[in-house]
């Protein structure tokens, strides 16, 4: 693939168009939404693996930007909010299914990944999850083993973030993460999911620890976030 | 490093760095040591000691960022240390730090009993001496981005801003080809800290305050940065005027001046526009980089601008950026070197290569035009990187900047003065010795 800079032009025409709603006086709930686009193609640079990834790119966000940018120019509030939701809505989409392929890569079957909750007054707890795996395009089980702070933690606040990486030694600009945000959806006990998640316990660590598994999380993924080298 | 440059039709010989600087030193004695220093520094690039690295970090030193480009022969992500843009010679020269590839064969700074110095071999060669912080570093604008990321000090007397770090022309890869800039600016977003394509008008408006705080730090204001050639660059003038209006806007609080020492290095835009920004921006100064003056290679070497103006457009109307700003007060620079990159970019002969260059700097002195060079770093993500391009021989440096000399001074016999110079001076050039020729005129 060429290396390919037009992700940045849009950037810039997200920037272009913060500015011009501010100089219009729209609203700075309209603004925020502005920002919150141009924040999610920042992080959907990274993923665009392919030309076909960018040809998808612009024919979602080309014309609904230029659109932005002259709706802001004329100070037009409703038209910019239309522009920018649907902006909101696809770019998102986008940044999570591209980034699925690279999350599985990096979280499933991965020794080293963490989950990250919080009790109901803020308060954060990091445990391995080496378990985690990601199940569909929608969701992350997670084998309740070993995760007593983890667990507590659930049962106060449903939020969690899974995050998985490849460290380079040489460079840190080379090393590879995904991060989940997810929110649980249900625990299993017994069921498909359940036998899956102990075979492969029992496999990689053995049948008395894959006895000590008592139940699945079974979470809904949010948000992909993926940083991976690359020269945007 | 040089087996396919010519001199007069024969291979220019392979020397290292010290063996090199000694033959052009012998072979060109008019070379002020610290000129040659400085034009062998931008090529080669700089390291620094261990020692030389922990005491630069010291915080009353001018830091810079990298705004506009990465300036350096290498990613500089791995090692997380500060440095200034410039060191200062005790002359005054100053040269533009540049990290040096090993295979550039760089020259070292190292830090001894208190004092800078470059070094030749285990020795001390030239002291050297970094700038004090500006004041506005370390603060922020009132939506929070940090100031030196609106303008940084370039470096002892001028301010420049950059409040355009994409340019349009690298969307369908027509960037000019030395330039590194969109590459720049992604890897900055991916280190993080909120690094941004623009800056904002009220941003800029409330740096210029702090920066005019600071009397006799600056002289003059500059504002650069990329290209958007869309609906006939419309967009990119309508921003840049905003820009330097914000500029104005603090100056006129601050001095009740409506002229301010602001000079821009933007696309050559028409006359009325230019007019514009005299106007309503008081802009007194302008810079419509050609870049290239070679008719044949301009168009490969800058497909960009040769789309969106072409160089005939360019050349008139950087002509008629006299007409609007006044004999001397309008600027063109070449990227000095590459006119020698890889065929069919550049020539391999040395002569060749001079005598195309010089014949753009003889159009711009005879026009009231000042030529001036930013003097060529192959830069990790420029298309000139890409194709394994190398520097040209010092030789070609000296011999482009012994000529400019030369037009500057006929020109003083031609019209009974020197050349009218108010854009810029040696203080604030740390790219080239374009400017320190000037000062032995």
């Amino acid at each position: 693939m060429e290396e390919h800079y037009q992700i940045l032009a849009y950037i810039d025409d997200l920037e272009e168009a913060h500015r011009l709603a501010q100089e219009s006086n729209l609203s700075s709930k309209l603004v925020k939404m502005i920002d919150s686009v141009r924040g999610d193609l920042v992080e959907l640079a990274p993923v665009l693996a392919s030309d076909k990834d960018y040809q998808r790119l612009a024919e979602v966000v080309e014309e609904l930007i230029e659109d932005l940018i002259e709706s802001c120019r004329k100070g037009e509030e409703a038209s910019c909010g239309k522009a920018t939701e649907t902006l909101q809505t696809q770019v998102y989409e986008m940044k999570n299914s591209l980034g699925m392929e690279k999350a599985k890569a990096l979280i499933n079957g991965n020794g080293f990944t963490l989950i990250g909750t919080a009790d109901k007054e803020g308060k954060v707890d990091i445990a391995f999850c080496g378990s985690a795996t990601i199940i569909d395009g929608k969701h992350v089980a997670v084998a309740c083993l070993l995760l007593s702070r983890t667990a507590e933690n659930l049962e106060a606040n449903k939020h969690a973030t899974i995050i998985g990486s490849r460290i380079s030694e040489e460079s840190p600009m080379d090393t590879e993460v995904a991060r989940i945000y997810c929110t649980l959806a249900k625990e299993e006990a017994a069921g498909s999911i359940f036998v899956m998640m102990r075979a492969a316990i029992e496999k990689e660590a053995g049948k008395t620890v894959a006895d000590m598994m008592q139940k699945v999380y079974l979470f809904e993924i949010k948000e992909i976030r993926i940083s991976v080298p690359s020269p945007m | 490093m040089y087996e396919r440059f010519t001199l007069e039709g024969k291979a220019y010989p392979e020397m290292g760095r010290e063996e090199e600087f000694e033959y052009i030193t012998e072979k060109y004695p008019q070379v002020p040591q610290t000129f040659l220093l400085k034009t062998d520094l931008e090529r080669r690039g700089v390291s620094f000691s261990e020692k030389a690295r922990e005491a630069l970090q010291n915080p009353s030193y001018e830091h810079t960022t990298q705004l506009l480009f990465q300036w350096h022969q290498m990613d500089k992500t791995q090692e997380n240390y500060e440095h200034p843009l410039c060191l200062y010679f005790n002359d005054g020269t100053g040269f533009g730090i540049r990290l040096g590839a090993p295979e550039s064969d760089p020259w070292e700074v190292d830090f001894i009993d208190g004092d800078f110095w470059l070094m030749r071999g285990s020795e001390p060669f030239e002291e050297l001496s970094p700038l004090p912080r500006p004041l506005h570093y370390g603060k922020k604008t009132s939506s929070g981005v940090p100031m030196q990321y609106i303008a940084i000090a370039k470096p002892s007397d001028a301010f420049i801003f950059v409040p355009y770090r994409h340019c349009h022309y690298w969307n369908a890869q027509d960037q000019c080809r030395f330039c590194d800039m969109d590459y720049n600016t992604g890897l900055q977003m991916k280190l993080g800290r909120g690094f941004t394509t623009r800056s904002t008008p009220q941003d800029i408006y409330e740096t210029t305050l702090e920066i005019l705080k600071e009397e006799g730090r600056w002289r003059h204001l500059c504002i650069t940065g990329g290209s958007n050639p869309r609906e006939g660059y419309e967009r990119e003038f309508e921003f840049y005027l905003s820009c330097a209006q914000a500029i104005q806007r603090a100056f006129k609080e601050v001095y009740g001046r409506d002229q301010i020492p602001l000079y821009l290095v933007l696309s050559p835009y028409s006359k009325d526009k230019l007019e514009r920004f005299r106007d309503e921006a008081g802009v007194t100064r302008y810079a419509p980089n050609l870049e290239v003056w070679d008719p044949e290679k301009f168009p490969l070497q800058c497909p960009g601008k040769n789309k969106g103006l072409g160089r005939e457009e360019w050349i008139k109307r950087m002509l008629q950026a006299v007409e609007v700003f006044g004999e001397g007060n309008v600027e063109c620079a070449f990227v000095t070197g590459t006119i020698m990159a890889p065929p069919p970019y550049g020539y391999t002969e040395i002569e060749e290569a001079v005598r195309s260059d010089v014949e753009g700097i003889r159009f711009c002195i005879d026009h009231h035009i000042k030529p001036i060079s930013y003097n060529w770093t192959v830069e990790p993500g420029s298309y000139f990187y890409k194709i394994g391009a190398t520097q040209p021989p010092l030789e070609f440096y000296v011999r482009v900047d012994l000529e400019r000399y030369r037009l500057l001074k006929e020109y003083g016999v031609k019209h009974g003065h020197a050349f009218p110079s108010g854009a810029t001076d040696y203080r604030c050039c740390p790219w080239s010795a374009c400017y320190d020729w000037e000062r032995l005129l």
